[in-house]
């Protein structure tokens, strides 16, 4: 037996530990964000107001490690080409006109617009038709009918395109959450990004890409690149915005993560580190220049990143082992893990801004003084309906509470709730029903009573509660002990019992039921995890601060770590549930044995 | 045998002895407790009488003998009897920006004294005074503490004191000089004191300049959780401390939203805020980052006229009136606050007496008051109720840069099309409006002279048709080739899939377009996913709303330049270059009339260009029971609250 229930315990562990990939990975993956983190004011075309009104969101995800990737990380393969990428985007989102772009932009527009009047004759003619003054409506259909199927071919003015407003914020959110995983690409980009543009493109906003202007062998400033022998132009005001950019970037991506979290207090050691790291922190926030700079400051600018990127080297210097680490462990999930089993931590509520441990107790106490008294009132209740079922079995005792425990089965708790609520408690318009309180789970000022006189007023607070929560499982409960104990009744032992003479009362209760509820026992097992489940829709009707109404916020709020808090407990007992059960069966019956 | 015999009687003896001494002790515990209870009630009703004398005294309700309040002079306001007479020649001495209350706390013939019981509508993550901003939180804090100014609650226009008795403003609204109170102290800490570990917390602390730059500080400091704020003070360039009781704000450009930033600014204790749960100070680059999750984020201190008592986790919110408060004090003399989610249960708990005070919603407003649901509502009844104007608008918003609504003629016409009146009634039971514009519908700004457009599906279809989109192929819908491909009048409007009421009025409305050859489809979405369709302009049309301020600067929402911004309040792509113009002279406009008369004529671009279909600003109802007495709304946050108000005297259910 000993053997046995260890051999199940060790076989939890792997079986929690699925559970919690996929339940992990099923919440994260779901649409939608953390609803407190407003992600406010990214999108800015200007770089500097944009990243100081996302430093709350930033810093919030870092909090939570909401900035890596859910299962594995593979951060350490991006290259300057992704990281060029994203930056391009954001570059394309800034305001036009910082750097001479205005007067080309008009002259384009001019002419598309004259274009676009000469490729059009035959419906520019039908447009003047229309805007005859005295023209029927009948008349006025015909034209734009005829002027749908003489069609129209816009001449667009080239102007850059805009990048959809979803890609910008996947760009500002990507390059946000790489953290300083891209800094040394940064920097090369910082140092030598040109963008280079066919000189005879069709499309020169979209034809250019970028590159490297020392791969190229020419000067960080030239206006011109030779590319196999092909000359190329080099786009200065996209070039100069991107390399703006990857020093912006750098002033927050190569932050460190500080290693308290917010509010945690952590030894004095921990402490004076941390400080160091804001700080440090802080002093490179400020190394950066205006898009307007001169070459002078840009390369003082630029100087200070190398000095400090030569003095950390060993922080971007990568290895194989260091590549395998960042994969595996540089993760939600691992993040997560490590909090679970080193520091048996469920995390910080993203809601509450307190231990998920700490919220999970403030509301499950409501949740398990219901459950289990409404268990132990199903039982009461149910298993002697049942026996009374099976004894006087297909007579009208049996009918009569089977067809009134299937009545009350399918009765909807939302609305027998309504209804009690209604008609049996203080808000009730007939006076002698208002037998009950309405709402909550004591008294507001029960702390002003006697220990007595509050233990009797939450007693009586649960009273409706209670009746809504037993009532749909008597059913079940008592159809169970019928047929248990029909199932015995017929046997040997009992016609022996009976033969002995013994009055028919005794043979029921003393023989038949001890084996005829075995079944019914085992039953209470599995109904563990209901205890922490709670029930959202008796919560919310009765105002009862339980896990069911918390569960339900966390689920719209996106609180990641307390709906994961609230599943993973529930499925841990599920597992000691089902062993239980295993158990139970083993000791009631002497016939099964696990050895 | 024998032996056992014994045994067993022994056994019931002990037993018996057993239980008849706990029960006798049970007993016991049971009367002191009641002892103790009944002497805990008589501190109380004693302290109650002390502070209703004070409070009479201070009030000159109350004369003894035939020594008048040497204060309350006869052509004298009342309030000046709330000021030293220093204080009273700061506010009184010309050039000051703010004036005196003429408002009272408590009317004339009020019952002293009593709970209120409220019950608040969302769940309250915690109670931190810069970032939570949840309306329930700052309703709480608008009891708990005050700021510099407010707008008189019966006189919007009227900016009056609280914190600061004068408010020297230069002549571009570029730099603010506060003089603060000086009799102003803070709240005692929420904690129990008596514990060694809050020594550090015992002891009277006054309200100083310093308080106001830590709330500046802490609102403008990018770690903080608090984006909300940070935009009221984007253009805030400083606030430097004069001395204890005096301090200067300066902005970089004029900017009439200013006045509201620097007149609300409240005090936050560094003190407390500033320190952990032993004292100690926190680095000064570390504070931001400690104060989102800070100790003392599930209590609250202040310095107005009700102080935090505590939270019951799962129960109330306790607060109690505050003895050292240096104002006219309120009647009521607490308020519990308690969080029912479910509409029905804070119904039902009304009708039992468990609370005082609700807000109804508006299907219940039709079947419980209006259906006669309820009967208490009606004649005789022990509840009453009251609808008053709330400051939010909903509207239909449609995809400017899309291409279904570019042009003004296409979004006039689905305007025209919008049976706005009939759905009003039918699905939101007459409850609000019909808008226009972008104000708010009784404030200054918001021009009644400007109308509605009429339900007119004929004017619907004519300007669709002059906007090119005709049924060319006879199958019912009517199309247009844009760029070229030929493309049906076919859009989806997004809803937030939780308000069934708008499920059906975009269902009426789905029938009166399709009479009208355009296909609707509705795409019923949740909350978290609308704000990221919202954010990456993934939509046609959607269906919104917005909550609106006494004044508000439309420049977030309708400036052209957030347009192109993701993230940015201005969905629909709204761009019109006279209206930008507008947006940017009437914030550096000071003075009220010369702003009313600019967003009047913003109201009529509004119209003209119709970007929002307007609908309606909606009512709000509150039902109480009748023992609350001089229930009164107001258009300023919170609308319904109850700082005159009082009790009558009543039994406790």
């Amino acid at each position: 037996m000993t053997q046995y229930v260890i051999k199940r315990l060790l076989l939890m562990v792997p079986t929690f530990l699925m559970i919690t990939v996929l339940l992990f990975v099923m919440i994260n993956v779901v649409p939608g964000r953390p609803g407190g983190a407003a992600e406010a004011g990214g999108g800015s075309q200007n770089a500097q107001q944009s990243a100081n009104a996302r430093e709350g969101y930033r810093l919030f995800k870092e909090q939570y490690y909401l900035d890596k990737p859910i299962l594995l990380n593979f951060r350490f393969l991006l290259d300057r080409q992704d990281v060029e990428a994203e930056l391009e985007t954001i570059a394309r989102n800034m305001a036009i006109g910082q750097l001479g772009e205005q007067a080309a932009l008009e002259v384009g527009r001019t002419a598309a617009e004259i274009l676009t009047q000469l490729t059009n004759t035959e419906y520019y003619a039908l447009e003047a038709q229309l805007a005859a003054p005295e023209l029927t409506p009948e008349a006025e259909a015909r034209l734009r009918v005829e002027q749908q199927n003489a069609g129209f071919d816009r001449v667009d003015p080239i102007r850059p395109p805009r990048p959809a407003p979803g890609r910008i914020r996947d760009a500002e959110n990507r390059i946000e959450d790489w953290g300083d995983e891209v800094v040394p690409q940064l920097l090369e980009v910082a140092h030598d990004y040109v963008h280079v543009v066919p000189v005879d493109a069709a499309a020169p906003w979209t034809d250019g890409h970028g590159a490297s202007a020392s791969a190229l062998g020419i000067s960080p400033g030239a206006t011109t690149a030779q590319i196999d022998g092909v000359t190329w132009r080099v786009d200065s005001v996209l070039t100069a915005k991107v390399r703006y950019l990857a020093v912006q970037r750098l002033t927050v991506n190569a932050r460190r993560r500080v290693i308290l979290r917010d509010g945690e207090r952590g030894s004095a050691e921990e402490q004076a580190t941390n400080r160091e790291i804001v700080s440090e922190n802080n002093r490179l926030a400020s190394w950066s220049y205006g898009l307007d700079a001169d070459a002078a400051s840009i390369a003082e600018t630029l100087a200070l990143w190398d000095a400090w990127y030569a003095d950390n080297q060993g922080r971007f210097t990568r290895s194989a082992g260091r590549n395998a680490a960042t994969c595996l462990f540089e993760t939600r999930f691992a993040r997560y893990l490590t909090n679970l089993f080193i520091h048996q931590d469920l995390g910080i509520s993203i809601r509450y801004r307190r231990p998920v441990w700490e919220v999970i107790a403030v509301h499950w106490r409501y949740s398990i003084f219901l459950s289990v008294a409404s268990l132990l009132l199903s039982y009461f209740i149910a298993v002697p309906l049942g026996i009374l079922a099976a004894v006087r079995q297909n007579q009208l005792a049996d009918r009569g509470v089977g067809l009134v425990l299937f009545i009350f089965y399918s009765l909807p708790t939302f609305f027998a709730a309504s209804m009690l609520t209604r008609y049996l408690t203080a808000s009730s318009d007939i006076e002698w029903l208002q037998w009950f309180p309405v709402s909550g789970f004591a008294s507001l000022d029960a702390t002003e009573a006697t220990t007595w006189d509050r233990l009797l007023d939450i007693g009586w607070h649960m009273v409706l509660p209670l009746a809504c929560l037993t009532y749909g499982s008597l059913a079940v409960l008592s159809r169970y002990a019928r047929t248990g104990l029909l199932d015995v009744i017929r046997s040997d032992y009992i016609r022996t019992a009976r033969a002995k003479g013994l009055s028919e009362w005794v043979v029921i209760l003393k023989h038949a039921v001890r084996n005829g509820m075995i079944p019914i026992l085992t039953l209470l097992g599995t109904t563990l995890p209901v205890l922490i489940g709670g029930s959202i829709i008796i919560e919310y009707i009765f105002v009862i601060d339980g896990i069911g109404r918390l569960m339900w916020t966390a689920i719209n709020f996106r609180d990641y770590n307390v709906i994961m808090g609230v599943l993973l407990l529930s499925s841990v007992l599920t597992l000691l549930g089902i062993l239980l059960s295993d158990i139970s069966y083993a000791l009631v019956d002497p016939r099964i044995s696990f050895d | 045998m024998q032996r056992n015999f014994a045994a067993a009687i022994a056994q019931i003896v002990v037993f018996t002895l057993f239980c008849v001494i706990a029960a006798y002790s049970a007993v016991q515990v049971h009367d002191l407790q009641v002892l103790v209870l009944d002497g805990n009630r008589r501190v109380d009703e004693l302290s109650t009488t002390v502070s209703r004398l004070r409070n009479e005294l201070e009030t000159g309700s109350l004369q003894i003998g035939a020594a008048a309040p040497a204060a309350a002079g006869g052509d004298q306001p009342y309030a000046r009897r709330f000021f030293s007479d220093a204080q009273w020649e700061q506010l009184s001495r010309p050039g000051n920006y703010i004036t005196f209350h003429t408002d009272r706390r408590s009317v004339p013939g009020a019952v002293e004294g009593g709970t209120i019981h409220r019950a608040a509508i969302a769940d309250i993550p915690g109670l931190n005074p810069i970032t939570q901003n949840a309306a329930d939180v700052s309703d709480l804090y608008s009891y708990v503490t005050e700021s510099l100014a407010t707008r008189q609650r019966d006189d919007p226009d009227r900016w009056v004191s609280d914190l600061a008795t004068r408010i020297e403003v230069n002549s571009d609204f570029t730099e603010y000089h506060v003089y603060l109170r000086d009799d102003v102290t803070w709240h005692p800490a929420a904690v129990d004191l008596t514990d060694p570990k809050y020594a550090w917390l015992r002891g009277e602390r006054k309200m100083v300049a310093d308080d106001f730059l830590f709330y500046y500080q802490l609102a403008t400091d990018p770690q903080v959780d608090a984006a909300h704020l940070r935009n009221y003070f984007e253009k805030c360039t400083g606030l430097e401390v004069v001395n204890d009781h005096e301090f200067i704000v300066r902005w970089s450009e004029p900017l009439f939203t200013s006045i509201s930033a620097t007149l609300g600014l409240a005090p936050v204790p560094r003190w407390l805020y500033g320190a952990d749960e032993d004292g100690q100070l926190y680095d000064a680059a570390e504070v931001g980052r400690r104060f989102n999750n800070h100790w003392y984020n599930q209590m609250a201190i202040g310095v107005g006229p009700y102080r935090f008592v505590r939270w019951v986790p799962g129960g109330a919110i306790e607060l109690e009136r505050y003895d050292g408060y240096y104002g006219e004090k309120p009647s009521i003399e607490k308020i519990e606050v308690v969080v029912m989610g479910d509409a029905t249960a804070r119904l039902n708990a009304l009708r039992a007496g468990d609370v005082d005070y609700i807000s109804v919603e508006p299907n219940q407003y039709a079947t419980e008051i209006v259906g006669g649901g309820t009967p208490e509502f009606g004649e005789g009844g022990n509840l009453a109720y009251q609808t008053y104007q709330g400051t939010a608008y909903r509207y239909l918003g449609w995809n400017a840069d899309g291409k279904y609504f570019n042009d003004r003629r296409v979004r006039l016409a689905m305007t025209h099309a919008f049976n706005r009146e009939l759905i009003l009634a039918q699905h939101f039971h007459g409850l609000g409006r019909l808008i226009t514009g972008n104000f708010f519908v009784d404030g200054p700004d918001y021009d009644q002279s400007i109308l509605p457009w009429p339900f007119d599906l004929e004017r619907a279809s004519q300007l669709l048709t002059e906007a090119g989109w005709v049924d060319g192929d006879g199958d019912g819908i009517r199309e247009k080739v844009i760029d070229g491909v030929k493309t049906n009048f076919e859009f989806g409007m997004v809803t937030y899939g939780y308000r069934p009421e708008f499920g059906a009025a975009m269902e009426h409305y789905r029938n009166d377009l399709r009479s009208i050859g355009v296909v609707m489809n509705i795409e019923p979405v949740e909350w978290a996913v609308m704000v990221e369709r919202m954010e990456e302009k993934e939509f046609d049309a959607y269906t919104g709303g917005w909550v609106l301020g006494w004044e508000s600067d439309p420049y977030q929402i309708w400036h052209s330049s957030q347009a192109d911004i993701p993230r940015s309040s201005n969905r629909v792509g709204f761009r019109n270059a006279e209206a930008d113009r507008i947006i940017e002279e009437a914030r550096a406009t000071f003075d009220p009339a010369e702003r009313t008369r600019l967003f009047h004529r913003f109201h009529a671009i509004i119209h003209e260009e119709q970007p929002y279909t307007f609908f309606f600003s909606g009512l709000e109802i509150g039902g109480w029971r009748r023992w609350v007495q001089n229930v009164n709304f107001s258009p300023l946050r919170p609308f319904d609250q109850n700082m005159n108000w009082y009790l009558e005297p009543h039994d406790a259910p």
